[in-house]
């Protein structure tokens, strides 16, 4: 079987995100980028079935602009066999052109599965996997955290849903999204890395696919939560009961 | 008893002193709990015209001081000796940041300011002290300097002493020292707060000062490589300094024993490799190079290491896992019984011979003695722990901490190394000073402490 890998650069989830001045967005300047965690862990799964000798060919894609490389590389390094990034010039693409552009991509390539992560942790949409199954008309399995390949090629996956989890059968070819507990994503290690760098990146410009990605939503302001006033330390049980009677009014 | 203290007391405001047994007690006993001394009575200055008059009064009435930081120190420097009459002046109340210079970058900030508060007010600017701590969190700017601490970051800023532009203080006879510069260059005759630096309170006491800081950048990877010898960690050392030289900004030892007891500490971190030897490198991006992963990569590819088992952080979050290891050994090591610390320098070159040697001699004198080895290979330092699992007596365990301290600290002399390479002298190492520096060395200490402190009342009893 042959899978596709989708991977989005994002602003590592330990950076302090700081919006820009003028609120159109957040400041990405010499920030540090990583993969988005979730995809990570959609990588993992992957390579992790190679192993298992379920999927012969691992396709790492990447949307986004030339950096987008060094996450693709990433990807390889840990075990993915070539990647694919379809460059953009610094545009924002809402799911459901990504999703449009993942579609291109499979029918290129025709993988039995497209795995990428639930949501991108910079703008938390949740939305591409489903967008994607629906433009492809094909299953998916969303908030996977157990993925396990039948000998009759069917896909057994446990999803984490509300207060519990519910195992579903899934046929190819088809859409999983990643949940946190799906893996431990493996550190990638030197051999790995000089493997990596042999290993080969198409690049494709978006304009050259013929699709259409005008944006359907516009973002009208980015802003920082509110600041919360410090805490106050109060000397007694009196002077607390009088505080939230009379100042914060909760009781 | 209070008394004596009674025409002092009158001039402070009430909250700059406690004769609270209870917080006294707490600031008698350094963190790692092997220094308990004793005292009526402890300060909480909040200005320096406070600090004046309590130093004055003491000078006046031959009444010994410590001056006291976080107390983060390992050598029993910051805390009184027991029932010496001694006083403690905290300087944790004297702690504004009097200024930040963005064109210049310098900062000059009072000595009971947190590190890593410092930090913070810095981050809004892309700005860093030049200096990190394990303790960042509790340790004070005051005690860094006297000091001299070392840390994280000395392979790439170097100590304190190479960052101070300028120094503030109160001698012991309550004078005013003010040489609160903000030059880089300054070459007017004997260098004065060099000699503070480091003096671990025992010539005055240091109120403010003014750094050098630095451009902060949060684009880093950590690497862990897994070596066989410490002669294939000396090998690889040199290669990612030529390769890499100014983007490391930490280059760190573990070996085997202490990386078990981290991982024991903080659960199985899934390491694809086990050796003898581990190094902690950190790389910084400090010239915003934009594919920062792949220029390392690239750089590997030259350095010809293709079999060597390393791992690259692909996160920030998985560069503070692997940070997690090296910072959680003191820790891990905290819950041992029985652990004998040794925080010596020793030329690069001799390193290998060393540990080799004093391994030996150990293992000979008691069978069933563990090394714990890790350090800042970058600075020649390394600490060189040393546990045992049997169960001694308090008396045999004093006996064989002495044996232990005799055995190693002879080969440090024997490979030309120092015996305290940035923790400092304080009460822990007094005595072995004696034996390992000239009598020479040991005079004019004696002599410049005399020209600052005629008296013998600034923290007394520690360094010399």
């Amino acid at each position: 079987m042959k899978a596709l890998v989708c991977v989005k650069r994002v602003i590592d989830y330990n950076v302090k995100i700081r919006v820009k001045t003028d609120k159109s967005g957040v400041e990405t300047e010499n920030v540090k980028m990583s993969m988005n965690p979730f995809d990570e862990i959609a990588v993992e799964e992957a390579v992790k079935l190679k192993e298992k000798g379920v999927i012969d060919e691992i396709i790492v894609l990447s949307i986004g602009a030339e950096t987008s490389q060094e996450t693709i590389r990433t990807g390889l390094a840990m075990g993915g066999d070539r990647g694919v990034l379809v460059k953009t010039n610094g545009q924002e693409i809402d799911p459901l052109n990504v999703g449009k552009i993942i579609k291109y991509i499979f029918d290129k390539e025709s993988p039995d599965m497209v795995i990428l992560g639930k949501q991108a942790i910079d703008d938390d949409c949740n939305q591409t996997g489903q967008i994607l199954s629906s433009l492809l008309d094909c299953h998916q399995a969303t908030f996977a955290s157990k993925v396990e390949v039948n000998d009759d090629k069917t896909i057994n996956v446990t999803r984490e849903v509300d207060g519990g989890l519910e195992t579903i059968k899934i046929s190819i070819p088809c859409v999983i999204t990643t949940d946190l507990r799906l893996n431990e994503p493996r550190y990638a290690s030197l051999p790995n890395i000089m493997k990596a760098k042999q290993k080969k990146i198409d690049i494709l410009d978006i304009n050259d696919l013929n699709i259409d990605i005008k944006r359907r939503v516009e973002t009208i302001e980015v802003s920082e939560p509110p600041e919360r006033k410090p805490g106050v330390i109060v000397n007694d049980v009196d002077s607390l009961i009088d505080k939230l009677k009379n100042e914060a009014n909760v009781i | 008893m209070t008394n004596k203290y009674n025409s002092l007391l009158k001039t402070l405001k009430k909250t700059e002193y406690s004769l609270d047994k209870s917080i006294v007690n707490n600031h008698c006993v350094d963190w790692r709990g092997n220094y308990r001394g004793s005292s009526e009575i402890i300060f909480f200055p909040k200005s320096l015209t406070s600090i004046q008059k309590i130093v004055k009064f003491c000078f006046k009435k031959n009444i010994p001081i410590v001056p006291q930081g976080g107390n983060t120190g390992l050598v029993g420097g910051s805390v009184p000796r027991f029932n010496k009459g001694e006083i403690i002046i905290n300087l944790c109340k004297l702690n504004n940041i009097r200024e930040i210079d963005i064109v210049s970058n310098t900062i000059t900030v009072e000595s009971g300011c947190i590190l890593q508060n410092v930090n913070d007010r810095l981050e809004p600017h892309n700005l860093q002290m030049p200096i990190s701590l394990g303790s960042k969190g509790s340790c004070q700017i005051g005690g860094n300097i006297a000091t001299n601490a070392g840390g994280l970051n000395v392979i790439k800023f170097g100590s304190i002493r190479n960052n101070i532009l300028g120094i503030e203080a109160i001698l012991p006879n309550g004078e005013f020292y003010d040489d609160l510069k903000t030059v880089k260059k300054n070459n007017t005759g004997f260098d004065i707060k060099q000699l503070l630096i480091g003096s671990e309170g025992t010539l005055g006491i240091i109120t403010a000062a003014t750094f050098q800081i630095h451009k902060k950048t949060n684009d880093r990877v950590v690497i862990i490589i897994c070596l066989k010898s410490f002669n294939h960690v000396l090998n690889i050392y040199q290669k990612f300094i030529s390769s890499f030289g100014e983007f490391i900004t930490a280059f760190e030892l573990m070996n085997e024993f202490s990386m078990n007891l981290a991982q024991k500490l903080i659960g199985s971190m899934k390491l694809p490799f086990t050796g003898n030897y581990y190094c902690l490198v950190e790389l910084t991006n400090f010239i915003d190079i934009e594919n920062f992963s792949n220029f390392i990569y690239s750089k590997f590819e030259k350095l010809q290491i293709d079999n060597m088992q390393l791992i690259v952080a692909k996160s920030e979050n998985e560069n503070k896992n692997f940070w997690q290891i090296r910072e959680e050994i003191p820790l891990a090591e905290k819950l041992l019984e029985n652990v004998i610390q040794h925080d010596v320098s020793l030329p690069l070159n001799n390193i290998e011979n060393f540990i080799f040697e004093s391994s030996k001699a150990l293992k000979k004198f008691n069978p069933n003695i563990s090394i714990i080895n890790f350090g800042h290979l970058g600075d020649n330092n390394l600490h060189f722990n040393v546990c045992i699992d049997d169960k001694l007596n308090k008396k045999n365990y004093s006996n064989f901490k002495k044996k232990v301290n005799e055995i190693i600290f002879s080969f440090v002399n024997k490979f030309n190394g120092s015996i305290s390479a940035e923790h400092g002298i304080g009460q822990l190492r007094k005595d072995e000073l004696k034996r390992y520096k000239s009598a020479e060395e040991i005079k004019r200490m004696k002599k410049i402490k005399k020209i600052f402190d005629p008296k013998n009342i600034m923290n007394p009893g520690k360094v010399i």
